[in-house]
């Protein structure tokens, strides 16, 4: 009879039911006591964006693969009498970045600035807690007006000693050798 | 025609019988799956006729497309159905490498098999375990839940975001699989064959009162289900075993062992909401097999350049792609159009799984009853963010 | 009553003494099971939590301890919105209904032996006819709230309601066959001796059949799941108390809770022994007797069950509903009925039959054993796993 099988089925798969809820009771619980307990994030966490001002040479790549145009760049020519600035890994910083904002709350997280940039200088950071209850501080201002660059160029002595050149005469500051011009140190 | 908008209603006033009521389901709703609106009209308890509103999460994916460049696209597609945002990315990214004539190397496809599996195993988490929340079991939602939360822990790992992940790029992925990835997989792998597939199905869909409430209603047949076009798992609960990973392979798919589950039709009719829910319960389990067998490969394989056929600067020649792949939703087709100049798409239209599943609704949703409406709409899985787009 | 009644002074004259007696009965009772919502709302939210494999509230005092009393104060300081057009004198009397309904019956639930406020020799037909009052709260409430969703799920609970009562008082029937009296006391003296002479192990296995109907009823008076269409959250309707807010809400949120405590304790009553120890010598700590613990002990363990039940079941809908009470547990009780009651007429069989003695001391250390082994299992599961996510 299906009335009786229903009957028993619908008896049978209640205590099926119960049987794996009690179980449940006594596992331990994934519960994270967030804020005394937090997560720790994998270091390629996108969350909050960060610029390296003293890396950045202002091309604006960064702000070109936006997708929703959360970068605001504006760049200057540097004064020719200027002294000749570096970023960490070598490049000439040409222009004088003036504004450089990211507006987070209308950042959507893609990443996809980072992979442009040819210093390295700005990357997604796994720092999540900036929530604000003013709109206006998810403006973020980088460029910051007393920023200290590198003068001397960093990869210099590295590259202009070749194997079996007599002692590689560092380039004076202010004195970058310009593409083109021979070497001082050259044999 | 009843598309007169008189007094904020659907249907003219003297269309209406005088012992009808109309019911609104408005946009706010704990169970419409996002911002939907369905108006109802009811005769007493029985529905004789159902009109859904739909446009609530309009966000012009379609226009913002054709101002940022083709790599740009891909965070708005994450943003379409952002349940699956993995299934979006790779068909658009498919139907880019389609129009430029990329293919991409053994080891992305493989990446690529693994994480669309484990995003449509986590997309039916939230199906199932919202449908049962939907039909009254509060528990099953929350398990499945947890293990879809160790699924988006092994995305963050990878590549950094739990949700919308900007991950598959024209021409490759956009980060490698981080060193442990393989043995995080299999202990997930492990966990779910174990744990969270037995008790799911002990739990919700065994469940006789699960059964009584799903199983008689909401019947599609086969030829209604293809006369309207629905795809994926809603047609499959029909009966059709139509896959597109089985069908077209892409993404190296033909190297995959894996059953295409199709509704049986065991407590009712075939084609009821049950056997729809059916077919997703069950393709998580297929999913997890494709993935041991994704996972094993990528182990023997050594590692490469992910990034190594990603083009500078995407700038394909003038012409027009169709792609389509099988999301968990259904089968997502991507229509690009490139007027060869300029680094912007001309044209990207999207075929949305769900908005043609939304179009059976006021088919099927006649003659049921009201506490029926929400069963149906949870068995058609319908995410608004794609539907809208 | 009588203890109060004899504690009281002689000099009274007789109506005072009685009508005293009445009243301090009366706020020991409603001021003791007006507090027991508060622990239920508690321990439902702690229970739903763990079997979801989370805790449930935590902040608010040491173990979430308080959440229960600020959602309480929360909802007394919620503005009481009375919908436009509504029937506003019906509006008020609603809720009112509901819980007097819920707690009139406490009234004759016996906790001891002779702590009873009344000893009713029509106990049991007493408390079947003050629970169906909430019905008529129930249906009040839909209709005075000039909602039409409000009214269908009233109309949906009223139905349900009135169609779960008849397996449920079929069900009494059988017992009231083998006590012969209707008094809860006499019903509760008929099983003592024991575990064994419970009649819940009485014509093993026709009555655990009938409690299992009396249980399954009892949730749906208490529009408990499966039956909770009619207060379903992510149904179309919030169900009668849709228009109702603030502390509205909280007595009809009350009146639910304290009739569950009240199914509990006419099935305990019923049919698991009342206050009666499992043996007679569990009954007695000197001249303290234990009747009122081992009456809440067991009432609180079918709360539990109700609870437990909630959080793993989905819903059934209104026409499953009725089709369950209507062509599964009335056929089966009054088939009941009959066998028990010619059982219980035919001499060889009109003690039970002979394993019964065997049946409670059997499988009731089986059930427990079952249960701590899925603690221990659980618990198991839970070290390797921890072990193997630090690997």
């Amino acid at each position: 009879m299906s009335w009786a099988r229903d009957v028993w089925e619908g008896f049978s798969t209640v205590l099926v039911g119960m049987n794996i809820t009690w179980r449940h009771l006594f596992v331990n619980k994934v519960t994270l006591h967030y804020p005394e307990e937090k997560w720790q994030l994998p270091p390629k966490s996108r969350m909050r964006l960060f610029m390296k001002y003293e890396d950045c040479i202002g091309c604006g790549q960064c702000a070109r693969a936006c997708p929703v145009d959360c970068i605001y760049i504006k760049t200057d020519k540097r004064a020719p009498t200027a002294p000749a600035i570096w970023a960490a890994d070598g490049t000439p910083i040409k222009l004088d970045t003036k504004l450089f904002d990211i507006d987070m709350s209308l950042c959507c997280y893609c990443n996809l600035c980072t992979y442009p940039c040819p210093t390295n200088c700005i990357y997604m950071t796994p720092e999540y807690e900036f929530a604000s209850t003013d709109l206006t501080n998810h403006l973020y201002h980088f460029a910051k007006p007393n920023a200290k660059f590198l003068t001397v160029n960093p990869k210099a002595p590295a590259k202009a000693a070749a194997p079996g050149a007599p002692a590689p005469a560092a380039p004076s500051p202010g004195t970058a050798p310009k593409p083109g011009e021979p070497e001082p140190s050259k044999a | 025609m009843s598309t007169d908008l008189q007094g904020g209603y659907g249907w003219r006033v003297d269309e209406i019988d005088t012992d009808e009521m109309i019911l609104n389901m408005g946009p706010q709703h704990p169970s419409t799956h996002g911002v939907l609106r369905i108006e109802l009209r009811t005769d007493g308890e029985v529905v004789r006729a159902a009109r859904p509103h739909i446009g609530y999460l309009h966000r012009c994916f379609e226009k913002h497309a054709e101002s940022v460049d083709y790599p740009g696209v891909i965070p708005y597609t994450d943003r379409m159905d952002y349940v699956a945002s993995m299934g979006n990315s790779l068909g658009y990214a498919l139907a880019v490498e389609k129009l430029m004539g990329i293919e991409v190397g053994p080891y992305v496809q493989t990446i690529r098999v693994i994480m669309a599996e484990l995003q449509r195993i986590a997309s039916h988490c939230i199906a199932v375990g919202t449908y049962g929340m939907d039909i009254g079991a509060f528990t099953p939602f929350l398990h499945l839940l947890r293990d879809r939360e160790k699924i988006l822990d092994l995305f963050e790992w990878t590549c950094g975001a739990r949700l919308l992940y900007n991950y598959n790029w024209v021409g490759g992925v956009s980060h490698d699989v981080p060193e442990g990835f393989v043995k995080a997989c299999r202990q997930f792998l492990r966990e779910f064959d174990a744990i969270t597939y037995p008790e799911m199905i002990d739990l919700l869909i065994k469940n006789k009162i699960f059964i009584k409430r799903t199983a008689g209603i909401g019947i599609c047949s086969p030829e209604l289900a293809v006369s309207y076009d629905l795809t994926g798992p809603n047609l499959r609960g029909s009966g059709p075993p139509r896959d597109l990973r089985r069908d077209e392979p892409y993404i190296g798919y033909e190297n995959y062992e894996f059953e295409v589950v199709v509704g049986e039709g065991k407590f009712g009719p075939r084609g009821s909401c049950f056997d729809r829910n059916w077919v997703r319960a069950l393709e998580m389990k297929e999913s997890a097999k494709i993935l041991h067998q994704a996972v094993d490969r990528l182990e023997k394989m050594e590692r490469a350049d992910v990034h190594e056929k990603v083009p500078k600067r995407v700038k394909p020649a003038k012409g027009e792609v169709y792609a389509r792949s099988e999301a968990p939703r259904g089968q997502l087709g991507y229509y690009i159009v490139a007027d060869g100049t300029g680094i912007n798409p001309y044209r990207v239209k999207v075929k949305s799984p769900c908005f043609t599943a939304m179009s059976i609704f006021h088919v099927l949703a006649k003659g049921m009853y009201i506490a029926d409406i929400i069963a149906l709409i949870g068995s058609l899985d319908v995410v608004l963010g794609e539907i809208d787009r | 009553m009588d203890l109060v009644f004899n504690l009281l002074p002689e000099a009274l004259p007789h109506w005072a003494r009685v009508g005293l007696a009445g009243v301090v009965c009366a706020v020991i009772l409603v001021t003791l099971m007006a507090l027991g919502p508060i622990a239920y709302v508690y321990v439902e939210t702690k229970i739903a939590g763990f079997m979801q494999d989370r805790i449930g509230p935590k902040r608010v005092g040491p173990h979430g301890l308080l959440q229960t009393i600020a959602d309480a104060v929360k909802l007394m300081f919620k503005e009481a919105i009375y919908p436009a057009g509504a029937d506003k004198k019906l509006f008020i009397l609603a809720p009112c209904l509901v819980v007097v309904g819920a707690f009139l019956s406490f009234v004759v639930l016996p906790f001891g032996s002779r702590l009873q406020a009344a000893d009713l020799n029509v106990g049991l037909f007493y408390v079947v006819a003050v629970s169906s009052i909430s019905t008529v709260g129930l249906i009040m409430a839909g209709w005075a709230s000039n909602n039409k969703y409000a009214l269908f799920g009233a109309m949906r609970s009223a139905a349900q309601i009135v169609s779960y009562e008849i397996p449920a008082v079929m069900v009494l029937l059988t017992v009231v066959t083998l006590v012969g009296s209707l008094s809860l006391q006499d019903i509760v003296w008929a099983q003592h001796g024991g575990l064994s002479r419970w009649f819940l192990f009485r014509y093993f296995p026709l009555m655990p059949v009938a409690f299992v109907i009396f249980f399954t009823a009892g949730l749906a008076e208490c529009n408990r799941a499966p039956f909770d269409i009619p207060e379903a959250e992510s149904e179309l309707v919030a169900g009668f108390h849709t228009e109702y807010s603030g502390f509205f809400f909280a007595m009809f949120f009350l009146a639910e809770y304290t009739e569950m405590f009240v199914i509990s304790v006419v099935a305990s009553v019923l049919f698991l022994g009342g206050w009666m120890a499992p043996h007679p010598l569990l009954q007695q700590v000197g001249p303290i007797g234990l009747g009122p613990l081992w009456l809440i002990a067991k009432a609180w363990s079918l709360v539990f069950v109700m609870m437990w039940l909630r959080w793993t079941l989905p819903r059934l809908r209104v026409d499953q509903l009725m089709y369950v009470a209507w062509k599964v547990l009335l056929p089966i009780s009054m088939v009941l009925v009959v066998a028990v009651g010619g059982l219980a007429l035919w001499p060889p069989t009109a003690n039970g039959f002979p394993w019964d003695r065997w049946a409670g001391w059997i499988l009731t250390p089986l059930l427990f054993a079952y249960l701590a082994y899925m603690i221990v299992a659980a618990r198991r599961w839970s070290a390797r796993r921890t072990r193997e996510m630090a690997a």
